[in-house]
């Protein structure tokens, strides 16, 4: 499958017609305090990556457009993995084909779809894997900013890690917008989505001891999002999800909450700052007990995530960046989680 | 537990990655075709409907040649009529008369006729120039969507030819001349510098309305600049995963020897008895967790679980909206200069004109 992969990406690469596209080149060396996402011992280091974005309209008719993006990326982390004997590499290639047209007086239909690989080489932290998403969705307006849009999506990962489960799922959601001008937009997305992974389900049995199933794991997650996005000199979006997910195997139910805030402003002298915090919380619905029969750390998940980002235009075409991140994931209590600190310096270009 | 007890309805050859990717490939070069052919029929729509105008305005101005002879007809035939009453007045009236009469009858029948046509004839261009006029505006739309950054000088000429010939369409809505100002024989030098004024002050007007869209077009192009920072910070994020949940993996660790014979995980990163791929085993757990025995083995294991969140395409429309309306802008603001321009010259020659009105040379 990696093999089929690669060939894909070559075969994209060469061939993706991205004529007339905007082309964006992004350079970025960072200061990571803990590069390889280490639960402890964290090893700071540097890291370095580039990412190319090819973004343009294959076609565009009266009625309908296609809009064709690629994009691929590099990152280099100086620092040896505890283990290796060289620094590790990631090599990343995204392509997306969408396509839109208008159908009757001002519904739309719509296709997105998208393929990614990536493949991470001696980076712990880093998942090797293959995804492809097909998705689609019609939006029909019923007048004052009003519009309703159904979605139907499928899609799979054919993973390459052991921290990242293989599977195929598809979506099925409908969402009701709110956009009488572009200023301000609001949204609220009801979605559910069934996934089918490619492992075994578990069970507890009468002794508490986990036991796996003949059937494989099924989950069903049900989603409520509620969001807006507001432009008064600056831009503001904020989403929050209410996620519900049931499994047939045993530790995989959950409740989630997830809450994300982006601003970006213009804040004098050519600088634009930019600043997203994202909080997130998992709380299981059964307790795993650990090796000693102590409830477990995992029984809730956090991610905190917030990252300020000051860009400055130095020309038409040249900007130069500076960006600070803080991450925090894992558990939620004890120490099974991670922190970091990543400072990075970034210079971009437009084609 | 809160489960999900039977398999959900997901079709069996939809589980393999690699079936999404050839359906990916189906897709995304079906849809090529089909626009392809889309193209076709908007250009085709366009000539189809410009064909249908020039036929009906041709049959409505024929139709009001028509009704022009006959309204002459009939009006010749009522003065008849009168001449005849007149002739006749106090006696019954001549055969002359009332055949005179029975025509024109039947002349304001046919006139009643024609009109009626033209009348629907008339709707029908109306209906018809509405038709192109969107056509027309979806076509500048999508050109002025293809425009690069330097204008390509055909491309602009193009949308102007369009732009004229919607506006031309456009009956309901008086264009927006510039007041002609001409110079008479007789002007005496206050009419001249009464127009000189006037013309002065629409170059000001039209000033005014350049520096409104050029300031209108400042705050749209730093909207579009935070718009597009906005997109390139989440994708960066998207791109390298930089945001990806990482929740909580359970695995059955151990279990009777005889379930399964041991097979290798596809990570190559240990065994795993049941062909589950579990999580990695922390570094101080690792040597105690490997036990073959049940009775010694703890029952689970438990860790971290990469949630992939990072392959989400633009949930909007491909067509930008806002670039769109800045090249519109910006067109707009080009021909406000070349009409201030225009403006310009005209009160420049009104000027010249009267001082040589006013130093005595002939103009």
């Amino acid at each position: 499958m990696r093999c089929i992969g690669l060939i894909l990406v070559g075969f994209w690469s060469w061939w993706a017609p991205v004529f007339a596209a905007d082309v964006q080149v992004v350079g970025t060396t960072s200061y990571d305090s803990n590069v390889y996402e280490a639960l402890r011992d964290a090893q700071g280091g540097l890291t370095s990556r580039v990412s190319v974005t090819a973004k343009g309209l294959g076609y565009r008719g009266s009625k309908s457009a296609v809009q064709i993006e690629q994009q691929a990326g590099f990152k280099h982390i100086w620092a040896t993995a505890p283990g290796q004997m060289q620094a590790g590499d990631v090599f990343v290639e995204q392509f997306f084909v969408n396509g839109l047209r208008s159908i009757g007086q001002k519904s739309t239909v719509a296709i997105r779809s998208g393929l990614k690989f990536k493949q991470a080489t001696r980076a712990p932290g880093e998942e090797s894997y293959l995804r492809a998403v097909v998705d689609g969705d019609l939006t029909v307006p019923f007048g004052l900013g009003m519009a309703s849009r159904l979605r139907l999506g499928l899609g799979g990962d054919d993973s390459r890690d052991v921290l990242l489960p293989e599977t195929t799922y598809h979506t099925a959601g409908i969402d009701l917008t709110y956009s009488r001008k572009r200023h301000f937009s609001a949204h609220a997305r009801f979605l559910k989505r069934w996934t089918d992974f490619d492992r075994a389900a578990l069970d507890l049995d009468d002794l508490d001891q986990i036991v796996p199933l003949k059937g494989q794991q099924v989950d069903r997650a049900t989603s409520l999002t509620l969001g807006f996005q507001v432009f008064t000199g600056m831009l503001i979006q904020a989403d929050y999800v209410l996620l519900r997910n049931q499994s047939n195997s045993f530790g995989y139910a959950f409740w989630a909450h997830r809450l994300q805030g982006m601003v970006v402003r213009h804040l004098g002298r050519g600088v634009d700052a930019q600043v997203l915090a994202q909080f997130h919380v998992r709380l299981y619905d059964e307790k795993v007990p650990d090796l000693f029969g102590r409830a477990a750390e995992t029984d809730a998940y956090e991610q905190s995530i917030a990252i300020l980002k000051l860009s400055r235009q130095i020309s038409a075409k040249h900007v130069l960046a500076g960006q600070y991140g803080f991450y925090r994931n894992g558990a939620r209590e004890g120490d099974g989680f991670y922190r970091k600190h990543v400072f990075s310096l970034m210079f971009e270009v437009e084609m | 537990m809160a489960g999900v007890n039977t398999r959900t309805g997901m079709a069996s050859w939809a589980q393999q990655p690699r079936v999404l990717t050839l359906l990916f490939l189906v897709m995304a070069l079906g849809s090529g075709s089909l626009v392809g052919q889309v193209q076709g029929a908007d250009i085709t729509q366009m000539v189809v409907l410009q064909d249908a105008l020039k036929l009906l305005v041709g049959k409505r101005d024929s139709l009001h040649s028509q009704q022009a002879v006959l309204q002459a007809s009939a009006d010749s035939l009522a003065n008849e009529v009168a001449e005849l009453k007149r002739t006749h007045s106090g006696g019954t009236a001549s055969g002359e008369l009332a055949q005179a009469l029975r025509r024109s009858l039947a002349l304001t029948l046919a006139l009643e006729v024609v009109f009626h046509e033209e009348v629907i004839v008339g709707q029908e261009v109306k209906g018809v120039r509405l038709s192109l006029r969107d056509v027309y505006g979806e076509e500048i739309d999508r050109l002025v969507g293809l425009l690069p950054e330097h204008h390509d000088s055909a491309a602009v000429a193009q949308i102007q030819t369009l732009q004229t010939m919607r506006r031309s369409l456009d009956e309901a809505v008086a264009q927006k001349a510039l007041p002609t100002v001409t110079i008479g024989a007789d002007d005496t030098p206050d009419d001249i510098r009464l127009k000189a004024e006037l013309m002065t002050d629409v170059a000001l007007q039209i000033g005014r309305e350049k520096t409104a869209a050029a300031r209108q077009l400042t705050r749209l192009v730093e909207e579009q600049r935070l718009r597009e920072r906005f997109t390139s910070f989440t994708s960066d994020f998207g791109l390298f995963d930089d945001t990806s949940p990482q929740g909580r993996s359970v695995s059955a660790q151990a279990v009777e020897a005889s379930a399964t014979e041991p097979i290798e995980t596809s990570s190559g990163l240990g065994l795993d008895v049941v062909g589950i791929v579990g999580p990695p085993l922390a570094e101080d757990t690792k040597t105690d967790l490997i036990v073959p025995n049940r009775d010694l083995a703890p029952a689970v294991d438990i860790g971290r679980e990469v949630v992939l969140d990072g392959l989400k395409a633009s949930d909007g429309s491909p067509v930008d909206e806002l670039g769109v309306e800045i090249q519109k802008l910006r067109l707009h603001q080009q021909a406000l200069v070349q009409q201030e321009k225009l403006v310009q010259d005209r009160v420049e020659r009104l000027q010249q004109y009267l001082t040589q009105l006013l130093e005595g040379q002939a103009p």
